[in-house]
């Protein structure tokens, strides 16, 4: 079987993975705002930082719900491409907020269940949010690809509702399954709808 | 084997499976106040706190059975659909209408968001009215607004009245129906529907699809 895709809206990330939100106010332009997503430097916020923010669910097929975002550094490593939705992971489990979508060059099994979702392209090195937590933030991410029908890679096998979902490699970049790659990994989210056939 | 029952102190749910939360100030008229429970929310100015708000209180277990630590809120919307409480208790298992709606809850298996909701599935209060007497079986009034148990230990301390005869609130003693498996102690309990009937949910130790998301975990075996 080859490789399908599940809408953003349709994915539900586990809340609480990097700690508690600290944040629980809106930046003044946004969450990728050009001020501190996407920025070179040490950034606007300390790395770890956990935001949560309500996604009131105006925008065609968003959903209102918390949604939660950590603050992290992209690291590219060999990976040409950078697109919001990517699915990612940190590279060590001693660095936790260095966050990659290269698989051959990531923390492996120990980072799965700390699996995030980029909100934008970024540039190597560069500094800015990643959904880490609740609904997608359809309304509150600026991006055009960012929207409730864009997708992410799903699994081989197929994705029924309700089922905890888990990042796993996939050649190129992460992708959501259903089955862990090691049997013990812990889930990072749940599936609110099929993925598509 | 038939069904069988679980205390609630016996059940503790998930935290923050919908949000962290946003507000750790225990109402003054407490969690079942007239001034924002069960109330018609149809308009914003009456409604108290926004859908979804989640409150975490410290519980001090100072009823009988009552477990010590703390307890989550989340507020929402009940809508009855066309379910009718079986039992008077008003413990009812509620999960959201839709998975586009996460804050509607209802206790129809049958207009429910099924096993893509089952994740989210809270506890209603029940309902007293505004001088503090219950309101008959002590199911919300529907398309009211209030809020759900939705996470940590059973809130035995705060949700404490008579609904008739000898039902009652949720006391140390008030039980939640399981599903034909046994549950035993610090396993994982899942909400599925009832094997018994078509109206309400049950706890059980199997999810109703092989690996669809546990709510909580229990504390001790069921009965």
């Amino acid at each position: 079987m080859t490789a399908k895709t599940i809408a953003s809206v349709e994915v539900y990330l586990n809340f609480g993975r990097f700690g508690s939100p600290t944040e629980l106010a809106e930046p003044l332009d946004g969450v990728t705002g050009s001020s501190h997503h996407n920025v070179a430097g040490k950034g606007r916020y300390r790395l770890g930082t956990v935001l949560q923010l309500w996604n009131p669910g105006d925008g065609t097929g968003s959903v209102p719900g918390w949604s939660e975002f950590v603050y992290g550094q992209w690291d590219k490593n060999d990976q040409a491409t950078s697109a919001a939705l990517l699915i990612a992971m940190p590279t060590a489990i001693t660095n936790l907020y260095n966050i990659t979508d290269d698989p051959n060059d990531c923390a492996s099994l120990a980072a799965a269940a700390l699996a995030v979702v980029a909100l934008s392209a970024m540039t190597d090195n560069y500094y800015g949010w990643f959904w880490s937590g609740g609904i997608a933030p359809i309304d509150l991410v600026a991006d055009a690809t960012f929207a409730a029908t864009d997708t992410m890679v799903s699994a081989t096998g197929a994705i029924t509702v309700g089922e905890p979902l888990y990042a796993l490699g996939s050649g190129e970049g992460f992708s959501w399954e259903v089955d862990p790659e090691d049997a013990s990994v812990t889930a990072c989210a749940v599936a609110l709808a099929a993925d598509d056939a | 084997m038939t069904a069988s029952t679980i205390a609630g102190v016996e059940i503790v749910l998930k935290r923050n499976r919908f949000g962290h939360p946003g507000l750790e100030t225990y109402p003054a008229d407490g969690i079942l106040g007239a001034s924002h429970h069960n109330v018609d929310g149809s308009t914003p100015t009456k409604r108290k706190y926004r859908v979804g708000t989640v409150l975490k209180a410290w519980h001090p277990g100072n009823t009988a059975s009552s477990v010590a630590g703390y307890t989550e809120f989340v507020y929402g919307i009940f809508d009855q659909n066309n379910g009718t409480k079986l039992d008077p208790d008003p413990n009812v298992i509620v999960i959201p209408t839709a998975i586009d709606d996460l804050f509607t809850f209802t206790d129809d298996v049958n207009d429910c968001a099924s096993l893509a909701a089952a994740a989210f599935a809270v506890v209603m209060l029940g309902a007293i009215a505004t001088n503090g007497t219950p309101i008959a079986t002590g199911l919300m009034t529907d398309t009211y607004y209030g809020w759900f148990w939705s996470g940590g230990v059973y809130p035995t301390d705060f949700v404490t009245y008579s609904v008739s005869g000898s039902e009652s609130g949720f006391t140390g003693t008030s039980t939640f129906i399981t599903a034909v498996d046994t549950i035993v102690a610090g396993s994982s309990v899942y909400v599925v529907g009832q094997a018994a009937s078509a109206e309400g949910f049950a706890l059980s130790l199997n999810p109703q699809d092989a690996s669809v998301v546990s709510v909580g975990m229990a504390l001790a075996a069921d009965d």
